[in-house]
């Protein structure tokens, strides 16, 4: 990828994919399923995670998982109204790059 | 570098942040290997990076939107740490942030001084010139007041040696008219005893009145001397005074 992915479209794509599991999901997973669309080191999204947890866009869980404790990630209200903004502004945005660049 | 080497050197390296924060990283990255099954941990643990460079990737995070009371306080650091250029990359990083918070506020202080400085100057400009202002205005009050204690003062000074002046003269003309009488009257009486008895009371009158004045002209002219001598001089050092008091009470209140 030769495009650089800013700090706000790495949030939008972090909390879209938190949003699409209904059951909250896991660092390890949401890790990879954004490495799925963008290139990104292991180490970057606890922070992202971190922030967007006190911004009060991602509200956490312990579970049990294989006899040990898993935290689970999943979206807040807050996180919900964030995301359609950056879904309706992706829109315009992209639609307006796809314009120059079809 | 095994999960529990790799999660100990980093739990070192963020020992100066809150616990809360050094309980939650660490917590993230023990159950992100073991997600990631053991047969990959050797991999996602090269993929995460030296443990330094997780560290700092934390701490620009948490200085971005974290806590930053919690970062005032001294960093500890390991000293077996502070050899390793990776950890003393962090602790720049550290230190940057400090010195960034310093500088600000040295910055704030210098331009609260600034404007602490500059109404007082501009105060000072605008109140000597409100002062010119009125001195202009106020000239024909002042001048005349000026000239009239200037002329006051020298009439002064006139009257003093008019009257000394006076003094001295009558004193004079009294000496030489008393010397003039009683030369006068011993000559009546010299030149009247040989013509009539009256002739001789007329020149002892001219010789009593002789001495009369002779009298009164020795002791204005005695008056004029000591005037001259210490009323006069007295009267110049009052003045001078006076004049030096007014001036340096002028510079004082100038000052």
């Amino acid at each position: 990828m030769v495009f650089n992915t800013g700090s706000t479209l790495l949030d939008a794509i972090v909390l879209a994919v938190v949003s699409n599991e209904a059951e909250g999901t896991y660092g390890y997973k949401i890790t990879q399923d954004v490495r799925a669309v963008i290139d990104l080191s292991e180490s970057t999204l606890y922070p992202v995670l971190r922030r967007l947890q006190k911004d009060e866009c991602l509200t956490t869980y312990d579970r049990e998982c294989s006899g040990r404790n898993r935290r689970y990630y999943r979206i807040t209200e807050k996180g919900e109204a964030q995301l359609q903004l950056y879904r309706s502004e992706w829109i315009t945005y992209s639609s307006k790059i796809s314009k120059v660049l079809h | 570098m095994n999960k529990n080497e790799y999660l100990d050197r980093l739990s070192k390296l963020l020992a100066d942040i809150s616990y809360e924060e050094h309980e939650e990283a660490l917590s993230y990255y023990r159950e992100y290997i073991e997600d990631a099954g053991i047969e990959n941990e050797q991999r996602i643990i090269e993929e995460l990076g030296t443990p330094e460079h997780l560290a700092q990737e934390i701490r620009e995070e948490l200085l971005k939107k974290g806590e930053p009371s919690k970062w005032q306080g001294e960093p500890i650091h390991a000293p077996e740490l502070r050899t390793d250029t990776n950890s003393s990359q962090s602790k720049g990083a550290y230190n940057y942030n400090n010195d960034g918070n310093y500088q600000k506020k040295q910055k704030n202080a210098d331009s609260h001084n600034n404007q602490t400085n500059k109404p007082t100057n501009e105060k000072n400009k605008s109140s000597t010139i409100l002062f010119i202002i009125a001195v202009v205005l106020t000239s024909p009050i002042w001048f005349s007041l000026l000239c009239a204690a200037i002329s006051t003062v020298f009439g002064f000074i006139v009257a003093v040696l008019a009257i000394v002046l006076g003094i001295g003269i009558i004193g004079i003309v009294g000496l030489i008219t008393g010397i003039a009488l009683i030369i006068a009257g011993f000559l009546a009486c010299i030149s009247v005893t040989v013509f009539s008895v009256s002739g001789t009371l007329a020149g002892a009158t001219l010789i009593g009145f002789g001495f009369i004045t002779l009298a009164v002209g020795i002791l204005f002219t005695v008056l004029m001397v000591w005037l001259c001598g210490w009323a006069i001089p007295a009267l110049v050092r009052f003045i001078r005074q006076t004049v030096s008091r007014i001036s340096c009470r002028k510079k004082e209140a100038h000052l």
